[in-house]
C-alpha cells in the first residue's frame, strides 16, 4: 500500500479507493456525459466534496440510532446528488446533509450499490422534510 | 404452459393429493386430458370415491382443475376437512395449507395493495411454521408433495417451505420465530409483480435488457413494503437481499457477507435450491444431487457455507 493511500484511509471518512486515488476524486468537475439511454430529467455535475450528514435508520430497523457522520459526494443535479458511504445504505432512507451554502437538505436514498471495501454509493433525491419529493404537494400539516 | 394458459381462462389447478374421498367440495373439478379440451369431472353434488382417485394416480394425473370463482370453496374444503383433521398425515396436512394458500395468493399478488399479500403469507406463514415446528416433518417427504413448475405463486409457496426447514435446522426453532421466517420468505418475490408477465414466463432465456427488468425485484418489493408497521426488518431483508452473494457479486447492491442478513442468506439457499430443481420453459428440473453440488461449489463465495452444509445434509435424502 503506497503512502498516499494509507492517507486517504486515515483522512476522509470513506475509503475511495475504489474509485481513485484520493487527488483523481477531488479533480474531476464539469457536467457528466450524457449516455444515449440516459433518462434522467436533470444534468448531473461533478460535485466532490467532504460533507457533514445525520444518516436515519431505515423505517423499520429499531436496531439502528442516527448516525452523524461524514459523506462524500460524486455529484449533483437539481433533483438529487451521488453519495459515498462507509455503510450500506437502504432504499427510502433518509440522510440530512448540509451542503456549502450552510442550507440543510433532506435526501432520500433511491439505490445503493457497494464499490469496494468500506465504500457504497449512494444515489438520493432531495425530499422536503416530511419526506415528500418536490415534485408532490407538500403534505398537510 | 397447459396450467398457465388454463389459468388465464379461469381454472385453477388443485393437486389430487388434496382431495379425498367422500368429501364434498361444493365446486367442480374439471380435468385436463393431453390434446383435449378441459372437461368436468365431477360435479359438486358427486363427491370423489377411491377408485377415482386410484384411477387419477394410475393416470399420473396429479391435477384437476376449479374455477378460479371457486378458489374460496376450495380454501373451506381445506380447511374444513384437511387442515384440523389429525387423522390426516402431517405431510398431507402441509400440503393442504400450502394448497389453500396458493389458490389465494396468487389473486393476492396480482392485487394492487401488497396488504393482501402480506395478510395471506402471514397467516400460511403461522400455519406453515407450527405443523412445521410441531411435527417431525422431513425435507424428503416435503421434497415430493411440492410442486416443481416455476410459476411465482408455486415458487414461494416452496421457498416458504424450505427456508422453515432450513431455519428450524439452523436452530431457529420457536414457532412465531420460523412464521416471521416463513412470511418473509413468501415475500421474497413480492416485487415481480412489477415485471411484465412477458417477460416472466418467457419461453427462452431472457435478453440482457429483461435481466435487467428481472433484477430490479428485490429493490420494488422492499420499497412496497418498507414501510409497512406489520413486517419486520429481517423479513424486508429476505425481500431486498436474497441475489446477494457473500462475495459482493450480487444484486441489488453487491453486499458482501458482513452485509447481508443471516435470514437473506437462508433465502438465498432455499431460492437457488427450487430455482434450480424446477422446470422453466426453456430447461428441465436439475437433478437434486447436482443442485447440492452448484450449492457446495459457490459455498462460502455465494452462500453461507453452514446454510448450504445444513441443506446438503437434509437433502441428501431425496432421491
Amino acid at each position: 500500500m503506497t503512502e498516499t493511500q494509507t492517507e486517504t484511509e486515515n483522512t476522509l471518512p470513506v475509503n475511495v479507493n475504489p474509485v481513485g486515488t484520493e487527488h483523481e476524486f477531488f479533480a474531476k468537475t464539469g457536467p457528466l456525459p450524457i449516455a444515449w439511454e440516459d433518462g434522467r430529467r436533470f444534468p448531473r455535475f461533478h460535485f466532490r466534496s467532504c460533507i457533514e450528514a445525520v444518516v436515519y435508520p431505515p423505517d423499520n430497523d429499531p436496531s439502528q440510532e442516527p448516525l452523524a457522520c461524514q459523506v462524500l459526494t460524486r455529484d449533483i443535479s437539481r433533483g438529487g446528488m451521488q453519495i459515498l458511504h462507509k455503510a450500506q445504505l437502504f432504499p427510502g432512507q433518509n440522510l440530512d446533509v448540509v451542503l456549502q451554502d450552510g442550507m440543510p437538505r433532506r435526501l432520500e436514498v433511491m439505490w445503493c450499490r457497494r464499490l469496494g471495501s468500506s465504500c457504497y454509493s449512494a444515489g438520493c433525491r432531495f425530499v422536503r422534510t416530511d419526506g415528500s419529493s418536490f415534485d408532490e404537494e407538500p403534505s398537510a400539516g | 404452459m397447459v396450467a398457465a394458459t388454463l389459468q388465464s381462462l379461469g381454472y385453477l389447478p388443485v393437486a389430487t393429493a388434496t382431495l379425498f374421498p367422500a368429501t364434498e367440495i361444493n365446486c367442480d373439478l374439471f380435468l385436463q386430458r393431453t390434446g383435449h379440451p378441459i372437461e368436468i369431472y365431477r360435479s359438486s353434488n358427486y363427491p370423489l370415491t377411491v377408485e377415482d382417485l386410484q384411477r387419477l394416480g394410475r393416470s399420473g394425473i396429479d391435477h384437476l382443475y376449479i374455477r378460479t370463482g371457486d378458489a374460496d370453496e376450495y380454501r373451506k374444503y381445506l380447511c374444513q376437512q384437511v387442515l384440523h383433521q389429525e387423522s390426516v398425515p402431517a405431510v398431507a396436512r402441509v400440503s393442504a395449507l400450502r394448497e389453500a394458500t396458493r389458490v389465494a395468493f396468487q389473486e393476492a399478488l396480482d392485487a394492487s395493495d401488497p396488504g393482501h399479500a402480506v395478510h395471506m403469507a402471514t397467516e400460511f406463514g403461522r400455519g406453515l411454521a407450527s405443523m412445521i415446528a410441531e411435527q417431525a416433518v422431513a425435507l424428503e417427504e416435503m421434497f415430493h408433495i411440492l410442486e416443481h413448475d416455476y410459476y411465482t405463486f408455486t415458487h414461494v409457496c416452496n421457498v416458504g417451505t424450505y427456508c422453515v426447514l432450513l431455519a428450524r435446522e439452523l436452530g431457529i426453532v420457536d414457532a412465531p420465530a420460523l412464521a416471521e421466517v416463513a412470511t418473509g420468505a413468501l415475500l421474497h418475490d413480492i416485487g415481480k409483480r412489477n415485471v411484465p408477465s412477458a417477460v416472466l414466463n418467457k419461453p427462452d432465456k431472457p435478453t440482457d435488457d429483461e435481466w435487467a427488468v428481472i433484477r430490479r425485484h428485490p429493490t420494488s418489493g422492499f420499497q412496497e413494503l418498507r414501510k409497512r408497521p406489520d413486517l419486520s426488518w429481517p423479513q424486508l431483508m429476505m425481500v431486498y437481499q436474497h441475489h446477494e452473494r457473500l462475495d459482493g457479486s450480487g444484486y441489488p447492491s453487491g453486499a458482501v457477507a458482513e452485509d447481508i442478513h443471516p435470514w437473506a442468506k437462508i433465502c438465498a439457499v432455499a431460492d437457488v435450491f427450487d430455482a434450480l430443481t424446477c422446470s422453466r420453459p426453456y430447461r428441465k428440473p436439475v437433478p437434486v444431487h447436482e443442485v447440492c453440488e452448484y450449492l457446495q461449489k459457490h459455498s462460502g463465495t455465494w452462500f453461507d457455507s453452514e446454510a448450504v452444509a445444513c441443506w446438503s445434509s437434509q437433502v441428501r435424502n431425496i432421491a
